[in-house]
């Protein structure tokens, strides 16, 4: 029988206890280094699995850019609209001093624009129309001026975005699209991997300049009157969600001469026909610009042969041309809507 | 207590040992590796192009519905709207990504193939050319004339 009150027989129990205790915080320690080692191993081979789930990337896709499924990237946009055109003539007993201000506002505005409305460069300027009591004509002074553009149209508003050195507009263009397809097809590619109309698209963000660009797969319509009804109705829709937007009409590209020559819908004639039937729809609007951009890659009533290898589509070169004509020759509504 | 520290030890090397096994979709990306501007070039010098021209690589992998994958670096090269031609490299982050972007490679063929025979019908036996290849972190899309020369040239740097 053990005496457990013999002071020996304590001394030893608690000798055992200390090594227990010893040997107890030398495997907790050893076990501590083996965990955290295998942490460290652990972390380092997932880092990237870790990042993907835990952070970095925003979550919020809609806050970015339209894309176009078949063009570019924009700048952010965001749900509902933002009126950002509320400059307002100011009132005054003197009438040429309300013209003054209202002029010194216009030019205000237009530089908040990039745009320089004041002594423009009006020397590129081809047979634009646009009616002078509501605007007026400037040059883009920033490609910031883009962050507010958008640009509708086919295969060669496709090319322009793609060829031209500015990322920052908001392509919706598709290789055969027309006016008609334009308020039915799902061709624009939203940040979150959706396809919408180029209408829908246009309700996601405020544009104050839109540029429109169809035509040319409509050349062979044996009714060129509803080509015009269809482009009529596709402005209308446009001016429903871009309500102060500045809407231009841009002409018709030419075709070269051997291009025209040789085929009896995509020819030069026709496109003058259309483009003066486009000059009147935009006439009798009223508020729609009718934009030359033609006339930039036209020489002698064609497109060059050098400007492109199937007749219709233009180079990066010529696609420049057009942007040059673009940024030369914007407009600015003199008063607010 | 000796049992309880065997069972603390094995317990610990179990977990050093599962930290060391390497992820299956982990695989060695070194194997591959080049400069995707210097060989997207080379692929336009040698497949006998017609219409097309080094586009900002933003505006090109818009094209493309990459969803989630983590891009590295790309390089986009299209036509003017004449042709279908298009050579397209993605460097993705991962040899994952770089699935997933074989994966948006593939669909673009087809979205190309539906989009060119209404557009301009002539051109769907370019696009039935296309070559798609993955190697590690690298796939390639294109679309030539000369699927044989440009085949020759990826080979080159896909092993």
């Amino acid at each position: 029988m053990v005496d457990k009150k013999n002071p020996n027989y304590i001394r030893r129990q608690r000798a055992i206890a200390r090594r227990k205790r010893q040997i107890r915080i030398r495997v907790a320690t050893v076990t501590g280094i083996f965990v955290l080692f295998a942490i460290i191993i652990f972390a380092t081979k997932y880092k990237g699995d870790f990042k993907r789930i835990f952070g970095g990337e925003s979550a919020d896709k809609t806050t970015e850019a339209v894309d176009n499924k078949k063009g570019d990237t924009t700048s952010e946009a965001a749900t509902g609209s933002e009126d950002t055109t509320g400059e307002a003539v100011t009132d005054g007993s003197d009438a040429s001093t309300e013209e003054q201000t209202a002029g010194v506002d216009v030019a205000e505005a237009a530089r908040a624009d990039s745009i320089n409305v004041t002594n423009p460069d009006l020397s590129s300027k081809g047979s634009d129309w646009y009616d002078d009591a509501i605007f007026e004509p400037g040059n883009v002074t920033d490609d910031a001026y883009f962050d507010k553009v958008a640009l509708i149209g086919d295969s060669r508003t496709e090319g322009l975005a793609f060829y031209c050195d500015v990322n920052n507009w908001a392509i919706m263009a598709d290789k055969g699209l027309t006016a008609s397809k334009a308020l039915e097809n799902d061709i624009v590619k939203l940040a979150n991997g959706t396809t919408v109309t180029p209408i829908e698209a246009l309700g996601y963000k405020e544009y104050k300049y839109i540029y429109i660009g169809f035509g040319m797969n409509e050349l062979g319509w044996l009714y060129p009157e509803v080509f015009i009804d269809d482009y009529k109705t596709f402005i209308e829709e446009v001016k429903k969600v871009q309500p102060n937007a500045v809407i231009m009409v841009e002409s018709i590209l030419p075709v070269s001469a051997s291009k025209s020559a040789s085929d009896e819908n995509i020819n030069n004639s026709k496109i003058t026909t259309y483009n003066g039937m486009l000059l009147d729809m935009c006439k009798e609007f009223g508020d729609v610009i009718y934009l030359d951009t033609a006339s930039a890659v036209t020489v002698d009533g064609a497109l060059p042969e050098e400007a492109s290898t199937d007749g219709v589509h233009c180079d990066k070169n010529y696609n420049e041309k057009i942007l040059e004509y673009i940024r030369k020759n914007t407009y600015v509504r003199k008063t607010a809507q | 207590m000796k049992k309880k520290l065997l069972v603390c030890l094995a317990m610990a090397m179990c977990l050093a040992g599962f930290a060391g096994c390497g992820s299956k979709e982990e695989k060695k990306t070194d194997d591959v590796s080049m400069d995707i501007h210097s060989v997207a070039k080379e692929i336009v010098d040698n497949g006998n192009f017609t219409d097309i021209a080094e586009i900002n690589k933003d505006k090109g992998i818009s094209q493309y519905s990459v969803g989630d994958a983590e891009i590295a670096d790309a390089v986009t090269y299209f036509s003017s709207g004449a042709t279908a031609e298009e050579v397209v490299i993605f460097e993705g982050a991962t040899d994952a990504d770089a699935d997933k972007l074989l994966t948006a490679a593939e669909e673009r063929k087809e979205d190309d193939y539906k989009t060119w025979q209404d557009y301009k019908p002539e051109e769907v036996s370019r696009v039935d050319k296309a070559v798609i290849k993955k190697s590690g972190k690298y796939v390639v899309f294109c679309i030539a004339d000369d699927k044989d020369a440009v085949s020759a040239v990826i080979d080159k740097y896909f092993k």
